[in-house]
């Protein structure tokens, strides 16, 4: 330990040096003095000088370009030809490219960040914040708006997909049926999808299980007429029919006065789809417009 | 439920209501909150299964642009699947709604 009395190379100053290597009296000084050796390289950046790298010890830990206030203050009063913020547009673009990125410049990571500073050099705004905003338009467009689908439409569509051919038969159906046959395809039809708009109606809503008997015992008499028992073999909504009579019957057994009327996801999407391939043949006619025995 | 409170100028803010049917609503839900849009429920009709809602957004923004197509396009294809097809034979033949009494 030495303890000699020096003078601070940076104001003069004298001071007690604990360290033989110990040139300014504060750590402002330091800063003022590693200012003045670096201002010129700086400014000729683009010439043959470079950064004047001998005294390591001496660069303070802060990026070049910040500055605390009070150096600078010293520069000012010390320095006041070589300071280094008051100086061309090319320095100060040099030095905000030493300072860290905006964090969407780095998420996007295909980006050139060079290329981008050195066009926005030439502009009067701070490049930093356009480059940020170009990154930001850039990622807006990088990413494109991800549509989202329905699965319940999916499913209906599928099921509609699936069963074409029944389509195809209700809309074409003089190709599949004709004379008294396409009379009973039509007469079932038109009650078929009658049941089917009020099942739909009834779902989630507060039902009387005398409604619900109501339609159960149209879908029988229905499935008693000879319209029904004389179906050509190829009316592609036989068994569904027979399989919403069961299930409203078990319904109607299950439960009593007032209760809510709930479809399953399935059942749901099942009904929709028939309606809509009933809808090619036969039109929506009124429940109590329809003789379901005749 | 979202309030509107996005900091929006009032000259690029579009309000439209969409009636929305339930079996649609998680998926209008999910491009409502996915885009950040602000939204209210301005109604519930029980009878038809759904509610009215009503959206805000940047009409500078192409994301509120293409989150509304999405809503609209969701909505316009439940109603074809559950409502309309009144095509071909049966064209122009609708009837009032239904009794079942």
């Amino acid at each position: 330990m030495i303890d000699a009395i020096k003078n601070c190379l940076q104001c003069g100053t004298p001071m007690q040096a604990q360290k033989s290597t110990k040139k300014y009296c504060s750590d402002t000084c330091k800063q003022a003095a590693f200012y003045r050796r670096n201002t010129k390289p700086l400014l000729t950046l683009n010439g043959s000088e470079t950064l004047n790298g001998n005294d390591s010890e001496d660069i303070p830990e802060e990026p070049v370009g910040k500055v605390n206030p009070d150096s600078e203050a010293v520069n000012k009063e010390q320095q006041p030809e070589k300071i280094p913020f008051d100086v061309s547009p090319d320095v100060r673009n040099y030095d905000e490219r030493q300072q860290p990125l905006p964090f969407n410049v780095r998420k996007s990571g295909n980006q050139t960040i060079p290329g981008e500073q050195g066009n926005v050099k030439q502009k009067d705004s701070s490049p930093v914040k356009e480059s940020r905003k170009q990154n930001k338009t850039k990622q807006a467009d990088e990413d494109p708006y991800e549509y989202v689908q329905s699965g319940f439409l999916n499913e209906i569509a599928e099921y509609l997909e699936d069963n074409y051919k029944t389509t195809e038969m209700f809309q074409s159906p003089k190709k599949y049926w004709y004379g008294s046959d396409l009379e009973s395809v039509k007469w079932v039809s038109v009650r078929f999808r009658c049941i089917i708009e009020n099942l739909l109606r009834f779902d989630n809503s507060t039902v009387e299980r005398k409604t619900l008997v109501t339609v159960n015992k149209a879908l029988t008499d229905m499935m008693a007429a000879s319209n029904f028992k004389y179906m050509p073999y190829n009316y592609p909504l036989t068994d569904e029919i027979k399989e919403q009579q069961q299930r409203l019957d078990k319904i109607i057994k299950a439960f009593g006065g007032t209760f809510r009327f709930g479809l399953k996801r399935n059942s749901k999407i099942k009904l929709i789809a028939l309606r809509f391939q009933l809808a090619d043949l036969v039109t929506k006619v009124k429940f109590h417009d329809l003789n379901f025995s005749k | 439920m979202h309030k509107i409170t996005k900091n929006m100028q009032p000259n690029v803010v579009q309000a439209k209501s969409h009636t929305v049917p339930v079996d649609v609503l998680m998926d209008v839900l999910s491009i409502l909150f996915n885009n950040d849009i602000p939204f209210q429920v301005e109604g519930i009709n029980e009878d038809e299964q759904s509610l009215l809602i009503r959206t805000s957004t940047n009409a500078k923004l192409t994301r509120d642009k293409k989150a509304l197509e999405n809503i609209k396009t969701l909505v316009s294809d439940y109603t074809y699947y559950r409502h309309e097809s009144e095509t071909g034979n049966n064209k122009n033949n609708n009837t009032d709604d239904y009794e079942n009494e």
